[in-house]
């Protein structure tokens, strides 16, 4: 269980720009923390939901925090890992496939930050009401949110 | 909401497809895709491009993640050191040291931090402190009939399964907690242990009511509080399915909540369920291939 979540936790932790290293350490003190949470008695209603969001709001201040230390600009397109070979045989099917990929996620980079946590998070498997959770947001605009990135998405694709 | 000549619009479409309209919208939207197709293309366009978009966050990012071990081993570690620097400090002393480091993503986690001690020690702590532990508490994996008979409020199982409102069980007052402990001679230094919980869950039309409360242990037994839940999630889905009425389900678990596991997950030993966080695999190493 622990492995699934910490990655899960970990490449949306990326997707809001941390570094590996603090992704790690994020984990590790949610983790923690939910443990905490666990034998304080307190609800176990939506356990994703609530360690999403205690990542998150551990990763939005240490992103705080890194800012002021070096205001440092992320080239992101050096994160989609060229070398990551699929198993597709077929090199043309597999570029294109790729290509679209990276246009699927160019948009989605594009996306204000709080509908880029929708759609990654989703992407993570969680629930609706679980992302709203995460997020502090209600279900409909957790909807709203998707909605309008599908719609961007969509059209991107169009185009 | 969805009239019956209007489409549906990609929000609805979402929230249907994730169980998360309410069963009178849900059988419109329902009715509605089944003689609108270009609704039903549109609910598969949006699914299908979650799952693209899913797809390729995960191939963007998974070749960037290190194996687990190092960090499951880490985490191993730092919970041993919670319990021994808890046990030396003694729990309140360490439970402010904490609140001082991590103040504000403590908050979330509520005040009650020392209970930690416990869960670590029965994960990675040495045998001999964990039986000394679970010797000086009382246990009750069930209730005492007399103490806790059960207690309903009149619901329908529709009410139960309709409104979101209805699955947020309700805090227990501190001052009933308190009677419940005291009824139960659970001494002032364990509550931690326990969760005071609802022997009849109301998500099943339980009241919130000292006849339908017990201390129940978190850990060191079998059949402890974690493994209700998902007998009350489980009774919750098959009450809402109509594969069970809601009044068999409500003295099914009044009655004898173990009994009630076995019969309804065909086990008799609780099962390991996937869906809902389950920390006793922590300890166990699983080598990443």
């Amino acid at each position: 269980m622990f492995e699934e979540l910490r990655s899960r936790l970990l490449r949306y932790l990326l997707v809001l720009g941390l570094s590996v290293h603090d992704g790690e350490e994020i984990v590790q003190e949610s983790f923690l923390l939910l443990f905490l949470h666990l034998q304080s008695g307190k609800s176990r209603q939506n356990l994703r939901g609530w360690v999403f969001r205690v990542a998150r709001n551990l990763a939005l201040k240490q992103r705080a925090a890194n800012q002021l230390q070096m205001r440092r600009t992320v080239d992101f397109d050096e994160t989609l890992p060229e070398q990551h070979a699929d198993r597709n045989p077929n090199p043309e099917e597999q570029l294109r496939s790729r290509q679209r990929q990276s246009r699927l996620l160019a948009v989605v980079r594009a996306l204000p930050e709080q509908d880029q946590s929708c759609l990654s998070m989703r992407a993570e498997g969680l629930r609706y009401r679980e992302i709203a959770q995460a997020l502090g947001i209600s279900l409909g605009s957790v909807a709203a949110s998707l909605a309008r990135s599908l719609e961007k998405l969509g059209r991107a694709d169009g185009g | 909401m969805a009239k019956e000549n209007l489409h549906v619009t990609d929000e609805e479409l979402l929230l249907y497809a994730d169980g998360e309209m309410r069963p009178s919208s849900s059988g419109l939207i329902r009715a509605h895709l089944e003689c609108c197709s270009p609704c039903r293309a549109r609910s598969a366009e949006l699914e299908s491009t979650l799952a693209e978009v899913g797809a390729a966050h995960r191939t963007a990012w998974d070749a960037e993640l290190p194996a687990a071990a190092g960090p499951r081993a880490l985490l191993k570690m730092r919970l041993a050191e919670l319990a021994a620097k808890d046990a030396r400090n003694g729990r309140s002393r360490y439970a402010w040291a904490f609140l001082q480091e991590h103040g504000q993503a403590v908050a979330l986690a509520g005040i009650a931090l020392a209970a930690c001690l416990l869960v670590a020690i029965r994960l990675h702590g040495p045998a001999e402190r964990s039986q000394s532990l679970s010797a000086s508490l009382g246990h009750w994996e069930e209730p005492d009939l007399r103490l806790t008979p059960g207690a309903t409020v009149p619901v329908t199982s529709r009410e139960v399964c309709g409104t979101t409102a209805a699955k947020a069980v309700p805090v227990v007052p501190v001052s009933m907690r308190r009677k419940v402990f005291e009824e139960y001679g659970v001494t002032p230094a364990q509550p931690d242990a326990y969760e005071v919980d609802y022997l009849i869950t109301p998500e099943l039309g339980g009241a919130t009511d000292i006849r339908n409360l017990w201390p129940e242990p978190y850990q060191d037994t079998v059949w402890n509080a974690h493994v209700k839940d998902q007998l009350e999630d489980r009774l919750h889905r098959m009450v809402c399915r109509g594969d069970v009425d809601l009044a068999t389900a409500q003295r099914d678990i009044a009655t004898d909540w173990i009994a009630a596991y076995r019969k309804y997950f065909h086990a008799d030993r609780p099962v390991v369920d996937d869906s809902s966080l389950d920390f006793s695999s922590l300890g166990r190493s699983l080598p990443r291939t």
